[in-house]
């Protein structure tokens, strides 16, 4: 089962079968993968890392399993160029899939997107730009929810841009809850 | 006559020869086709038409259609249109192949007929190259030029003087206009790292026209030299070739997804060290051990602990290198400038192996070689261990170890057994200094060893991109220090070196224009007071804090060397 670790947030996608997240910043959205993936790993999670070099630290994964102590297996395939994507996407078969910048090279958009519309399960693809003015159209109306991600003074904001269950909210957490460690602090002594 | 370039006409090909002659061959030009729509047949250009049966690099039977064309405009048609694949090497030049001309052959017309006869070694072809230059270096806007004829420096002078004629000439495209030649180079525009005598060798040795190749990256000429394998092996060529990557768990992942070996020098400077480098250790794996985009994890012949080798038929790849190493070898008896070009190739070989763009490699192809080197020199460094030799330090291919001559010979013999791949001695040097970063932590790819005859190898010390006042402070000061002749001696030298640091620090502030200049992606620059401009506007004073700092940084780097 795939999550986010973010109750609201998962509430919000719970009947989604295909979730895109777009953030233009790069680096707040590898920690927030890197996090759904080491969340989503029990028993095993699926990954498609689309770049020419890097995409995925696996350290950075497996920080985020040590720190909510989860066991799983992630199971990772590359794509290093636009051809590889769509015959990658269909080899990872059904089942739980997360796509990491899957237009990330700009090209063959509807070999990609129809290669994600044609499989079973649950998708969720995560784009470092701004998927409101880049990458595929085709993409946008296809997938059932886009969720903007963007990192606040002190925290990190959801924003929800299109869902087929609600209107556009916005939820915004303390940076240290993307990071596993926020605590409800001295409500503990109450 | 050699043949230095070829036209194509209409049902036949005009061959341009070394001293500007020309030959007319009668041909047709083969275009592959995936599919073959009935406007094919109706096209006045169309010679005639074959099916054949070809396989894909995943080993299935293919049907495709061979269409011979009397038209080369055709075939720029073809391609717009239809699905033209086996195209990669361009008709021309596989047409060329078929009638046995060769780019740079030796072609003689008998009669009606032309023959051509390959010999090894570089050409009898005239090829100059152009140089511009003025006071702050070589560039295209230069006011100068230096003429080299069939490598030799010819003349120089001013460039409105300028005439050239050669076979093939390289120029900066500001010149080319006064330059005849068969084929013309604009220096600017090539990406290739070699001159115009190693793009004649590269066009020699991967058999397509030189005009073909001559702004072309590195990628494209092993590409060819790998795309002739497989069109004799009658694999299908394709445009792009979509990969997909094994499903691999993330420890897995992390484990094979490294680069080569690199040890971290403990010391900073030993005494008695004997440099071994493994011979074009990369492309001698893919070779020895088949690995080629088709061949690994198709079967499980061999297994290399992470990947398994398909060794039932020879990879493209591997067929491809191994040629090319031989060739390195015999230009290497012959010419050290043609075998350092083909070296360029053969260095970039392994790279592209895992080059998303690569029609015949594939990551886990890149991962194996990278996989099989650091096992290597792990043998490598348990052998000269065993053998009592102390090793200082490594580096993917290569060794720095301690001990006697007759060991490391002894180790070196050894080692090719063991491992099947050739190890030499490269370098014996008195000293060898280690450097280290500002931190205090070890530098790998930064070091300079004293050989026994006083002159040094330098390795990552002086760059292209730093002021010429630097590098030639560092070269001044590792000349001194080449001096001692032992890592105890170099402290000796301290006081020269400050006297030396001072006086290139008044050369900061008075110095000439040129001691400036620093080049940025093939740009000359000045820092001057307000930022860097380009030196190709004329010299407008210089900021003397930034080089006052960048001296600094450099002395500090070579007193770090100093134990």
């Amino acid at each position: 089962m795939m999550l986010t670790g973010f109750a609201e947030l998962d509430d919000l996608i719970a009947e989604d079968e295909w979730v895109e997240f777009y953030s233009e910043d790069s680096d707040l959205l590898e920690e927030f993968y890197s996090r759904v993936i080491a969340l989503s790993s029990n028993p095993f999670i699926k990954v498609l890392v689309v770049s020419e070099r890097g995409g995925l630290d696996p350290w950075k994964v497996k920080t985020f399993q040590r720190t909510f102590g989860v066991e799983g297996r992630v199971l990772v395939r590359r794509a290093f160029k636009a051809e590889d994507v769509p015959p990658s996407v269909i080899a990872m078969g059904e089942g739980d899939l997360v796509v990491v910048n899957p237009y990330g090279f700009f090209r063959l958009y509807s070999h990609i997107v129809g290669s994600m519309r044609a499989r079973r399960g649950r998708t969720f693809v995560f784009s470092p730009f701004d998927r409101e003015k880049r990458g595929s159209v085709f993409g946008l109306h296809s997938a059932h929810s886009v969720i903007e991600v963007r990192r606040t003074y002190r925290g990190v904001r959801f924003r929800v841009v299109k869902s087929p269950s609600h209107a556009e909210v916005e939820l915004v957490y303390p940076i240290q809850s993307l990071f596993g460690r926020s605590s409800i602090g001295l409500e503990a002594w109450l | 006559m050699y043949l230095v370039d070829a036209l194509p006409k209409e049902g036949k090909v005009e061959l341009v020869l070394s001293g500007f002659r020309r030959l007319e061959v009668r041909t047709t030009f083969p275009v592959y086709l995936e599919e073959l729509p009935q406007s094919v047949l109706y096209h006045p250009s169309v010679a005639s038409v074959e099916e054949e049966v070809w396989r894909t690099l995943e080993g299935k039977e293919r049907r495709i259609y061979r269409v011979e064309l009397r038209d080369y405009g055709a075939y720029l048609q073809f391609k717009r249109a239809l699905k033209v694949v086996n195209d990669f090497i361009s008709p021309l030049d596989q047409a060329l192949e078929r009638l046995g001309l060769r780019p740079f052959a030796r072609v003689e017309a008998s009669g009606n007929r032309v023959i051509s006869r390959e010999e090894p070694g570089f050409p009898e072809v005239s090829y100059a190259k152009v140089v511009l230059y003025d006071w702050y270096g070589e560039h295209r806007l230069g006011r100068y030029y230096r003429l080299y004829y069939n490598g030799v420096m010819k003349e120089e002078g001013d460039v409105r003087d300028l005439r050239v004629e050669a076979d093939v000439v390289e120029a900066p495209s500001t010149v080319l206009d006064k330059v005849k030649a068969i084929v013309k180079v604009a220096s600017d525009r090539k990406r290739a790292p070699v001159d115009v005598k190693g793009l004649i060798i590269w066009s020699k040795s991967v058999r397509v026209l030189l005009r073909e190749i001559m702004y072309a990256t590195i990628g494209k000429a092993l590409t060819v030299n790998e795309a002739w394998v497989a069109l004799r092996k009658r694999y299908v060529i394709p445009k792009a070739v979509p990969r997909v990557e094994e499903l691999r768990e993330l420890e897995e992942l992390s484990y094979a997804d490294k680069g080569g070996l690199i040890l971290f020098p403990r010391e900073t400077c030993v005494d008695n060290a004997f440099q071994v480098d493994f011979s074009s250790m990369y492309p001698s794996i893919i070779s020895k051990y088949n690995i080629s985009g088709e061949t690994v994890d198709r079967c499980d012949d061999l297994d290399l602990g992470i990947h398994k080798v398909c060794t039932k038929e020879r990879g493209i790849v591997a067929e491809a290198v191994e040629r090319l190493v031989r060739l390195k070898e015999f230009y290497k008896a012959y010419d050290e400038e043609l075998a350092e070009a083909i070296k360029w190739i053969l260095v970039a070989s392994f790279g592209y192996l895992g080059y998303r763009n690569s029609l015949f490699g594939k990551i886990e192809a890149y991962e194996s070689v990278t996989h099989v080197a650091r096992k290597v020199l792990r043998q490598a460094i348990e052998v000269a261990e065993s053998m009592g030799l102390r090793v200082v330090h490594g580096i993917v291919d290569s060794l720095i170890v301690q001990g006697s001559r007759e060991r490391v010979e002894g180790m070196v013999a050894k080692v090719s057994e063991v491992t099947g791949l050739k190890l030499k001695l490269e370098e014996e040097f008195s000293w060898v200094v280690l450097t280290r970063t500002s931190e205090g932590q070890p530098y790998p790819q930064r070091y300079v060893g004293r050989r026994r005859d006083g002159s040094l190898k330098v390795k990552g010390l002086i760059r292209a991109n730093q002021p010429r006042i630097v590098q030639e402070f560092l070269e001044e000061s590792l000349r001194i220090l080449s001096g001692a002749e032992s890592c105890s001696q170099l402290r000796s030298f301290s006081k020269e070196i400050e006297d030396l640091y001072y006086g290139f620090r008044r050369r900061a502030h008075y110095g000439d224009p040129s001691d400036f200049v620093l080049w940025i992606k093939g740009e000359p620059y000045v820092r001057g007071a307000r930022g860097f401009y380009r030196a190709t506007d004329g010299y407008r004073g210089h900021d003397v804090d930034y080089y006052l700092s960048y001296l600094e940084r450099a002395y500090e780097t070579v007193r770090g060397m100093v134990p």
